[in-house]
């Protein structure tokens, strides 16, 4: 730029609409006046001139209308080419600052893109889970999922999503002018037999479902609409991950044949990557619903109005509206339920949304995953403050800088914008490390919280690349404009004057907010990390009433081949007398329930009346061996434990456990006590007691549980229960190779320790506990190094004053102390503030916590003496350094 | 056309005009009237019009000056964009002239 270019620039910038008229309006002016008093002096008379001179000019108006015009035109642009301009100047200029203080500019990007990149794995998993449609699915509105809700009195409004096929075929006739109907149905199904057994998820699904849906085949095709009958050779659509694994390429599978229960299946397609139907539970193959069907849900399964399994969706027209189509199917299902099922008389249909989790009685994953975003975005937080500290703390080491600036005439708000820019080119670097961090955090959701759900597409897709974009927009701001803010109000005379001597003395109360606020903020998040640490050691401790460790679980399908009760226990006798010979077996009984996978009620009655609601639920029923509380671990605490004399035919018995007990009869002998059952004749005769056992659910109170002998009921579902010894030796292969010797025919063998079932009973406890340890210590440390660099700077600054101190006769403990207490005094304020702020959210989680008090004192006092310890250690390093500063070194400087 | 090669010409004028120094709009529009003789017939508000356009375009540079009579003028001075631009017109006008030239005196 030229200088005088650029003096033209300084003096034409204020360039407002005004300022250009009376400038077109003096040079015109300027002209005619010249122009006339040359035409004067010509000769010409003065009325003469003034014509002569309008006339060479042309027309005036015109003229000036049009110069006002090109001149308004041409300030807009030089305006924005500066604003530009300085855009790319101030970019410049930040990244050779940062260039020479790469430590700093590593800190606040590092800070940043832990929180960003905790922020962008959790947003994936919450556009997953809670914002887009199953992958593939139609995503224009028109689809949505059915949910059914009746009142009861006792429940209050039960919201539920199967309903039976009479039902669904009804609808979908009455709602066709509106739109259409789809169903499926999900189940684990063996597929092959003996040694080669597996088991598939299969969907079986209406054809028509895959173009409600919107979906294509990847390769080969998916069901006609109308391909509705069982053929000869029953055909499958098999998923692209399926596909994958199975026979390397999608393209392969085409042809190919899968046996599924009695049939073997022709794969005729494949579907997209991901796609696994509306719902996101994992799915290997889809069928129509005729081709296998009645081995599941029974041959009457087109007529039954009694099995609701069928998960519905819906397809409207472009002007139905869901409400339009839910009072289209209400009206629907009534008329149905009047005609031919009670129960649906009374359903209100609601045409909810496609996602899943936004279901309108709300989903346990959605809580849990809102929690967690809720915490990352805390976390978020406690970086931003930190990094505004930081950035803070450089802005009053570069007060002099600034007030330079200022002195030679730039102007608070272009020196704001300048600092700006250097936060946002420190906020994209972080970024670009959050998009590298997510990477690993993925991987890590998927196997923690995400480890049943269908996952595809690339590392980073391009929602989540524009959300972590605003996310660094959004942090940039907020942590760069309060140093920016309070840099750009630096007054030029006090900065330039204050030299070191005098320090800039005053302590920014703006840092000290902030410590203060990331203190509260890792209170809070450590107290969570402390409720669910506490939550899962309890329930992973908790008195179960049996023992888990060296329990195995097998859970064969004896399937089609029985064709009488006899002989159904028959096989089953077997199976229990091969496995109990395995060396190392210790025990081993028949179950009709498995533990927290299973359970049995039937109504019982006492004096021929049902009982009152029991506190922990039940009564459970489960039919058992006589071997079962041996394998169980589980004590009989009074009378005795079933034997073989206990019979079909013999006496009918009954143990119960002690909730039980003192529900039915309080204060009273149980022993030789008799209760009814609903189903059965008679009354079972209580002959033992054995102590409370959770088998249903991971709660805080056990449930009243009844057994009865296997050979007194004996309904077709069975277990094995193993019990192996301490020193181990058998694993669940010998039980399922062992299994397979005494029937070699049997579809696929489930064997899987009990300590696994446990496991996904706990699953969400430690979930919880992981991520808030993982984020309060993140957390923790964060907030840690801001006191540190606020403590650290404040001794710097306060080095004269401290000299003072020591000249006058202070001690060097007397300084520590000085200093220790101030970082105390902002740890303590953090801390208050954290503590109160999780008295009042902590109840919002108490029903996610097990056992556990959401106001534990003993946790609440654990953060506070750590937070203290942290924030002492924090001190005591500048402190060390201040007790050290040598006097006369200090004030002579 | 003719408006176009006139409007053309006048830029290469007042370029012209300015290689001399910076000169207020009343120069510029005197200088032209004199060294043309009345030949060329410009209307003194197209050649503002021509003026501004050349100084957003950023051939020439303006600012406001004071005259020897102590009134507020606007000065042009030529950018050096402005007088490349002369240079090449200047260049591409005398090609043309030779051009024609050869042409009518073609015997």
């Amino acid at each position: 730029m030229r200088p005088t270019e650029r003096l033209r620039r300084l003096i034409r910038l204020p360039a407002r609409a005004g300022s250009i008229r009376a400038d077109v309006d003096a040079e015109i002016a300027y002209h005619l006046e010249a122009t006339e008093r040359d035409l004067v002096s010509a000769g010409m008379s003065p009325d003469d001139a003034r014509r002569e001179a309008k006339r060479r000019f042309g027309d005036v108006e015109r003229v000036r209308e049009s110069l006002g015009t090109l001149d308004r035109q041409g300030a807009r642009r030089t305006l924005r080419g500066d604003f530009w301009r300085g855009w790319w100047q101030d970019l410049a200029r930040s990244a050779r600052t940062l260039r020479r203080e790469p430590g700093f500019a590593a800190v606040v990007a590092v800070t940043l893109a832990l929180g960003i990149g905790a922020n962008s794995t959790m947003f994936r998993v919450l556009d997953r889970v809670l914002l887009q449609p199953a992958p593939h699915v139609r995503d224009d509105g028109s689809l949505s999922l059915l949910y059914f809700q009746r009142e009861s009195p006792k429940f209050g409004r039960v919201t539920y999503t199967s309903q039976s096929f009479p039902a669904y075929e009804s609808m979908r006739r009455d709602f066709a002018p509106m739109g259409d109907l789809g169903a499926w149905w999900v189940t684990s199904v063996s597929s092959g037999t003996g040694g080669a057994a597996r088991k598939l998820e299969v969907s079986f699904v209406t054809p028509n479902l895959f173009s409600i849906l919107g979906v294509r085949a990847w390769t080969g095709r998916l069901f006609a609409p109308d391909e509705w009958e069982a053929e000869a050779v029953p055909t499958a659509v098999v998923t692209h991950e399926y596909a994958s694994a199975n026979y390397g390429s999608p393209a392969f599978s085409i042809g190919q044949s899968v046996p599924i229960g009695r049939k073997t299946y022709t794969i005729i397609g494949v579907t997209p990557p991901g796609f696994v139907g509306a719902d996101l539970r994992p799915v290997d193959l889809f069928v129509t619903m005729p081709t296998a069907i009645d081995e599941r849900i029974g041959a009457k399964w087109r007529t039954n109005v009694n099995n609701r399994w069928l998960q519905i969706v819906a397809s409207r027209a472009p002007d139905v509206t869901p409400t339009q189509a839910g009072h289209a199917m209400t009206s629907a299902l009534q008329n149905f339920g009047r005609a031919n099922a009670k129960g649906d008389s009374a359903v209100t249909v609601v045409a909810g949304s496609i996602v899943r989790a936004k279901r309108p009685d709300g989903a346990v994953t959605a809580r849990i995953a809102l929690w967690l975003g809720g915490v990352t975005l805390l976390v978020l937080l406690v970086a931003c403050a930190n990094v505004a500290n930081l950035l803070l703390a450089r802005a009053t080491r570069r007060r002099r800088e600034l007030a330079v600036h200022l002195a030679l005439g730039v102007s608070p708000a272009r020196l704001m914008r300048a600092m700006v820019t250097e936060t946002l080119l420190l906020g994209v670097s972080g970024g670009v490390l959050a998009v590298l961090l997510s990477t690993w955090g993925d991987a890590f959701l998927r196997a923690t919280l995400l480890k049943d759900m269908p996952w595809n597409g690339e590392v980073v897709d391009a929602r989540q690349g524009v959300f972590v974009a605003l996310l660094v927009l959004l942090s940039a701001l907020t942590a760069g404009s309060l140093p920016a803010f309070v840099a750009s109000r630096t007054t030029v005379l006090d900065a330039l004057k204050s030299g070191v001597r005098e320090g800039g003395g005053r302590r920014h109360s703006a840092r000290t907010m902030l410590v203060v606020l990331q203190g509260t903020l890792s209170v809070v998040l450590m107290i969570g990390a402390g409720l669910f640490v506490r939550s899962f050691a309890r329930a992973a401790s908790a008195d179960l009433g049996f023992v888990a460790e060296q329990l195995i679980v097998a859970t064969p399908e004896l399937g089609e081949s029985v064709n009488s009760p006899e002989e159904f226990e028959a096989h089953w006798l077997r199976m229990e007398e091969r496995v109990r010979r395995l060396p190392g077996v210790v025990a081993v009984a028949q179950s009709v329930t498995v533990p927290f996978e299973s359970q049995w009620t039937y109504s019982v009655l006492l004096n021929g009346d049902t009982l009152p609601p029991i506190k922990g639920g039940g009564p459970y029923l489960n039919g058992i061996s006589t071997d079962y509380f041996r394998a169980l671990q589980t004590p009989v605490i009074r009378g005795r434990d079933f034997s073989d004399t206990d019979r079909k035919g013999s006496m009918p018995v009954a143990i119960v456990n002690e909730r039980m007990a003192a529900v039915l009869w309080p204060n009273v002998e149980p022993i030789g006590q008799c209760f009814g059952v609903q189903e059965f004749d008679g009354c079972m005769t209580v002959v033992g007691v054995v102590p409370d056992a959770r088998m249903t659910e991971m709660t805080e109170d056990a449930p009243a549980q009844y057994y009865l002998p296997i050979g007194q009921w004996s309904p077709n579902m069975r277990a094995l229960m193993v019990r192996r010894s301490l020193e181990g030796g058998v694993g669940e292969l010998d039980v399922r190779r062992a299994i397979l010797d005494a029937e070699p025919t049997l579809p696929f063998v489930e064997v899987r320790p009990a300590s696994m079932i446990l496991e996904q009973q706990l699953r969400a406890w430690k979930l919880g506990a992981t991520m808030f340890t993982l984020f309060g210590v993140l957390g923790l440390v964060v907030a840690a190094l801001g006191l540190y660099s606020v403590v650290a700077h404040d001794v710097s600054q306060r080095s004269h004053e401290i000299g003072v101190r020591m000249a006058l006769g202070a001690s060097r403990a007397d300084v520590a102390r000085l200093v220790v207490g101030s970082g105390m005094r902002q740890a303590l304020a953090g801390v208050t503030l954290g503590i109160a702020l999780s008295w009042v959210v902590s109840v919002r989680v108490a029903d996610l916590l097990f056992e556990t008090s959401p106001r534990d004192p003993v946790i609440y006092g654990g953060v506070v003496v750590l937070l203290l310890a942290v924030a002492l250690a924090a001190s005591l390093l500048p402190a060390r350094r201040a007790a050290r500063m040598d006097p006369i070194e200090v004030l002579r400087d | 056309m003719s408006l176009d090669l006139l409007q053309g010409t006048l830029d290469v004028l007042i370029l012209k005009a300015l290689t001399w120094g910076p000169r207020h709009g009343y120069a510029v529009a005197h200088w032209l009237r004199q060294t043309t003789v009345n030949e060329l017939q410009v209307e003194d508000g197209a050649l503002y019009t021509a003026l501004h356009r050349m100084e957003h375009r950023g051939w020439l540079a303006a600012e406001w000056g004071v005259n020897d009579e102590n009134r507020r003028v606007k000065l042009y001075t030529l950018t050096p964009a402005g007088r490349a631009e002369f240079g090449a017109r200047t260049e591409r006008w005398s090609r043309y002239v030779n051009a024609v030239q050869r042409v009518l005196g073609a015997t």
